[in-house]
């Protein structure tokens, strides 16, 4: 007998519906007297619990949760350059992101895969324009997030975005602004806050949006847009993640303040 | 994109001045396009090519090649694409070894972003051979051969001329007498269809943010002062596929609306060139058949 092989019959069928996001058929339920699932309104995004210093190693930390979204970042640094990376007059960002192996509801792989390597050059982009990097020469600060479950891939990358730089806040490093992130899935052509998986669908038609924004300058630091959609509702898109930034700017300011009091 | 050297603080200040003003160093203004030259049908081997050369500079290659592949059981009923980018050590010396490889990431993913789910426009359900089993797989295989500016641009352009080149050989399935399903590929030429509606599938334009204004198409020198690009993907009906910053700067919410806007705007004109441009090389290849010349076959027969 070939013991390499999965000894399995010659057909199968999948185990249980798959409810990724590529998964076919699965439609949001449609809106009860103008509200979602958990009494939502289409624009508001899911309650949010963020939590500053959990990882005691680390030079700062932050824990955020989103409905079943949970996210763990940890930010270690500024610590000197290796030799073979070079010189560089500025600091550097590096981001390692990673789905837990459990975090979806397909396994993930240790390694990473280009949608986790994609992810975390989103990060670093996201997170560049808010730092003084010209205040850390030859020095790079590593931000590791840790994915501990996935409802939304979307709302997962704006909980990281979100969460590393509150973590990056709480290590004290040298930063002109937070920026906040905000996700929406646009269905039956009308833009939803922060979608869980259930709601999140990629049958023709739907879409998402991550836009990330320094909420006391104003600029947008990142935007992530997938999927065909109107010229009107994209604008209108952009308008209400801008809204919803501010919104969660005032989450991690809160955050971040209960922290430091706590410490003194 | 700081691994193609660097930028003396003089010429930065040069090109944003000008930007600031309107002016280009090759003359253009600030949303004129570089007509792309774009060549379709030149790699014998695969199904569907095309090259697409922007300026002096920017040339990219890209090959369709249809491989039989396992259904996902998740979307039993329909083909895949795969996507690949591959920077050439020949474009810039920095590309060798593992040097090119955070690009080729980024480059191969925002083309997938643009081709994967319901944005490319596809009949993907014509990819299907007998349904949870077999089906085709494109790969789309793409080489940068030089790099000018402007890449991302270049690398859909050529995608989507060498998906219209694109033929998918027939196939015929038989039952056979236990139930099974079983199926031969047709090794003529002349019955592989091309792919449905691929006049749907986006096109993109990058914007670059110079100073406090933006560029399209940008040259490499200008892609070096820019601190932020965004790709904008957009289909032929108008509607914005797929929009993605990168970069490591910020851009004010007023300026993010102008940008999509002007790469809006730009997209609509590239995809009625390109859309005539495929029109002519579809009546070229009739009139090639209808004087008996030698067609091509199928790659999986090569």
């Amino acid at each position: 007998m070939d013991r390499r092989r999965v000894q399995g019959p010659e057909t199968s069928v999948v185990p249980f519906p798959l409810l990724d996001d590529a998964a076919p058929g699965v439609v949001a339920p449609p809106l009860q007297a103008g509200k979602r699932a958990g009494g939502r309104r289409p624009e508001d995004m899911r309650p949010i619990f963020l939590r500053t210093g959990l990882i005691s190693q680390a030079s700062g930390s932050a824990y955020i949760e989103m409905g079943r979204t949970k996210v763990a970042c940890a930010v270690y640094g500024p610590r000197q350059i290796k030799k073979q990376q070079g010189f560089s007059e500025q600091g550097r960002l590096y981001c390692e992101f990673k789905f837990a192996t459990f975090a979806c509801k397909k396994r993930r792989n240790h390694q990473r895969d280009s949608q986790e390597k994609e992810f975390s050059q989103v990060i670093v982009q996201a997170l560049t324009p808010s730092i003084r990097l010209e205040k850390l020469p030859k020095s790079v600060v590593d931000i590791y997030v840790t994915v501990v479950e996935n409802d939304g891939t979307a709302s997962c990358l704006a909980a990281a975005i979100t969460a590393a730089s509150t973590a990056l806040a709480d290590a004290g490093v040298e930063m002109i602004d937070l920026v906040a992130a905000a996700s929406l899935a646009y269905q039956q052509r009308r833009p939803e806050g922060d979608a869980p998986t259930g709601e999140n669908t990629r049958e023709a038609g739907a879409a998402d949006l991550v836009l990330a924004q320094m909420p006391s300058l104003g600029d947008v630091t990142h935007l992530l847009h997938r999927g065909p959609v109107d010229w009107a509702q994209m604008s209108r898109a952009v308008e209400q993640c801008i809204d919803v930034c501010a919104k969660i700017h005032a989450v991690m300011v809160h955050s971040l303040r209960e922290h430091s009091a706590a410490e003194q | 994109m700081a691994s193609f050297g660097l930028v003396s603080q003089v010429e930065r200040d040069f090109v944003e001045r000008g930007v600031d003003v309107g002016i280009r160093a090759d003359g253009r203004a600030r949303d004129d396009y570089r007509p792309p030259r774009v060549e379709l049908g030149l790699v014998s081997q695969s199904d569907g090519s095309a090259r697409c050369q922007l300026g002096d500079g920017t040339d990219v290659l890209v090959s369709v090649r249809c491989e039989l592949g396992q259904a996902d059981p998740a979307a039993d009923d329909r083909g895949r694409l795969a996507v690949s980018v591959e920077c050439s050590p020949s474009a810039s010396q920095r590309f060798e070894g593992r040097g090119a490889d955070d690009l080729n990431t980024e480059l191969s993913e925002a083309v997938t972003r643009a081709l994967t789910g319901p944005q490319s426009g596809l009949n993907l359900r014509q990819l299907c051979i007998v349904p949870g089993m077999h089906c085709w797989v494109l790969n789309i295989d793409a080489i940068v051969l030089n790099y000018g500016g402007n890449v991302v641009d270049a690398l859909l352009i050529a995608t989507r001329a060498a998906l219209a080149d694109t033929r998918v050989p027939r196939t015929v399935v038989q039952e056979m007498e236990d139930g099974a399903m079983d199926f031969e590929v047709d090794d003529d030429v002349e019955n592989a269809q091309p792919l449905e509606h691929v006049h749907n599938v986006p096109l993109c334009v990058t914007a670059n943010k110079i100073g406090a204004g933006y560029v399209l198409d940008a040259t490499l020198t200008e892609e070096l002062c820019a601190s932020a690009r965004l790709h904008v993907t957009v289909n032929s009906s108008g509607q914005v596929c797929a929009a993605q910053k990168s970069g490591d700067g910020a851009i004010e919410p007023s300026l993010l609306m102008a940008m999509l806007q002007a790469a809006k705007e730009q997209a609509r004109r590239l995809l009625e060139q390109q859309d005539e441009q495929i029109r002519r090389h579809e009546t070229e290849i009739a009139a090639k058949r209808a004087r008996g010349e030698p067609v091509k076959r199928p790659s999986i027969f090569v």
